[in-house]
């Protein structure tokens, strides 16, 4: 059985890719104003012992994925009841980082598109990726996250001038309360949805430790969050920030260099529909593996269109208007994403340490 | 527009169940069946302008009822 490998390499990158999806162009905790930057920190200070239960896990029953997990750990029954979890909750994250597309190209990119035409070529494509296997999206990674940090960083130099740094004050005016509750979204939408590479990570060929990817992964998408998160409120100002949709977009939108570099947000909504394709096409290879073992397919392939038209379908038919969208992804998604995200592994890894520790549970060498 | 709906299914069933059932994989091809089955329902339906409930309200619902918010 020719087995798919993707580098430490790629590893990373698709880690810092998948968490840079969609959040970033939304804006990193816009509840807290102009400390969102310090509730970015917070956040990943937050992530780094769910992010140690992840990394914990995969280096413990090493070339396995979550599913196989659940099932030595859980046994055969239980094991397939909490991966309808681990199936819903991917399907539901692709769903929401399409429809996070749909409406940024209905309400700000091309407002006269259908909303359901950019989402199903989004999908096409993503379903493409899937087809063709997880060593695709690693080399995908390679090229894309170059592409990433030089438009931000070309972008970033362009917006010097227009930098006020009277808009970072005053700091922490309310309090430390509302800086924690942004920590927590941070903590919850990018940081923690890392959960679904217990299942992509299986796949990765890697001398190093597992621990390593992810934090290197971590490390990246911190630097490049905190100061993203800086520089919007440095040009727009934490007020604006919070009432916007898309703050990167309207930040970009901005410069204007002599009247002649100017309306390059175009470069923006690449890196977004790039990271977006990144995210959708994880979660969707998360949902086909878990449906093929769930079932006991011969191969993931079979399924992908189908799930992948589903996720789509999903997105379409899951909210009414933005207002919903933003809603549910500021306001519930926290709370929502809590059992896969935190309850589940952290039960996972107590049953399994003991289990292996009594010695029921026999994973071969020890990593 | 379900002139196109069915039409593109048509083509998806040709292109992706058909080979299943040549290879006598049984398993993927009833898996692949019953999806293809839900998403074109939905399909058709957004088609015909139907409003689908959406799954997510029950959600929101259940945990604005455990937070009290």
């Amino acid at each position: 059985m020719n087995k798919e490998m993707i580098t430490t390499k790629q590893g990373v990158y698709l880690l810092t890719l998948f968490m840079i999806g969609s959040n970033l162009f939304m804006g990193l905790a816009p509840a807290a104003k102009s400390d969102a930057w310090i509730a970015a920190l917070m956040g990943t200070l937050m992530a780094l012992p769910i992010i140690f239960i992840y990394a914990r896990l995969l280096s413990l029953f090493k070339g396995r994925d979550i599913f196989d997990i659940l099932n030595l750990v859980f046994g055969n029954v239980l094991g397939k009841i909490v991966a309808l979890a681990y199936i819903w909750y991917p399907l539901h994250l692709g769903a929401m980082v399409i429809r996070d597309l749909g409406e940024f190209f209905n309400t700000v990119a091309m407002p006269e598109t259908p909303m359901l035409l950019p989402m199903l070529f989004l999908g096409f494509l993503s379903i493409w990726a899937v087809i063709a296997g997880v060593e695709l999206l690693g080399r995908c990674s390679k090229i894309f996250l170059p592409i990433v940090v030089i438009i931000m960083f070309i972008t970033s130099l362009l917006v010097i001038p227009y930098w006020n740094f009277a808009h970072l004050k005053p700091v922490m005016y309310d309090g430390i309360g509302p800086v924690l509750n942004s920590a927590f979204d941070i903590f919850s939408f990018p940081l923690a949805e890392t959960v679904l590479f217990l299942a992509v990570f299986s796949a990765l060929k890697t001398e190093t430790s597992i621990y390593r990817v992810y934090y290197s992964g971590l490390f990246i998408f911190a630097a490049i969050g905190v100061l993203l998160t800086l520089r919007n409120i440095l040009v727009l100002g934490g007020d604006i920030v919070s009432v916007v949709n898309f703050p990167l977009y309207v930040e970009v939108s901005r410069i204007n260099i002599g009247e002649f570099i100017q309306r390059i947000e175009v470069s923006v909504a690449t890196t977004f529909v790039i990271t977006d394709f990144i995210k959708v096409s994880v979660c969707l290879y998360v949902t086909c593996i878990g449906i093929s073992k769930l079932f006991g397919l011969k191969n993931y392939r079979s399924i992908v269109v189908q799930t992948g038209l589903l996720m789509v379908l999903l997105a379409y038919i899951m909210y009414e208007n933005i207002m919903d969208m933003i809603y549910f992804a500021f306001e519930i998604y926290a709370y929502y994403a809590l059992p896969f995200q935190v309850i589940l592994p952290a039960i996972i890894l107590v049953i399994a340490e003991l289990r292996i520790r009594t010695g029921q549970l026999h994973i071969g060498k020890k990593y | 527009m379900v002139v196109l709906v069915i039409f593109s299914y048509a083509l998806i069933i040709y292109l992706d169940l058909i080979p299943l059932y040549r290879k006598k994989l049984w398993r993927d091809f009833g898996v692949n069946m019953a999806l293809t089955l839900l998403t074109f329902a939905i399909a058709f339906l957004i088609s015909l302008d139907v409003a689908i409930p959406s799954p997510v309200y029950p959600i929101k619902n259940l945990i604005i009822s455990i937070l009290g918010k």
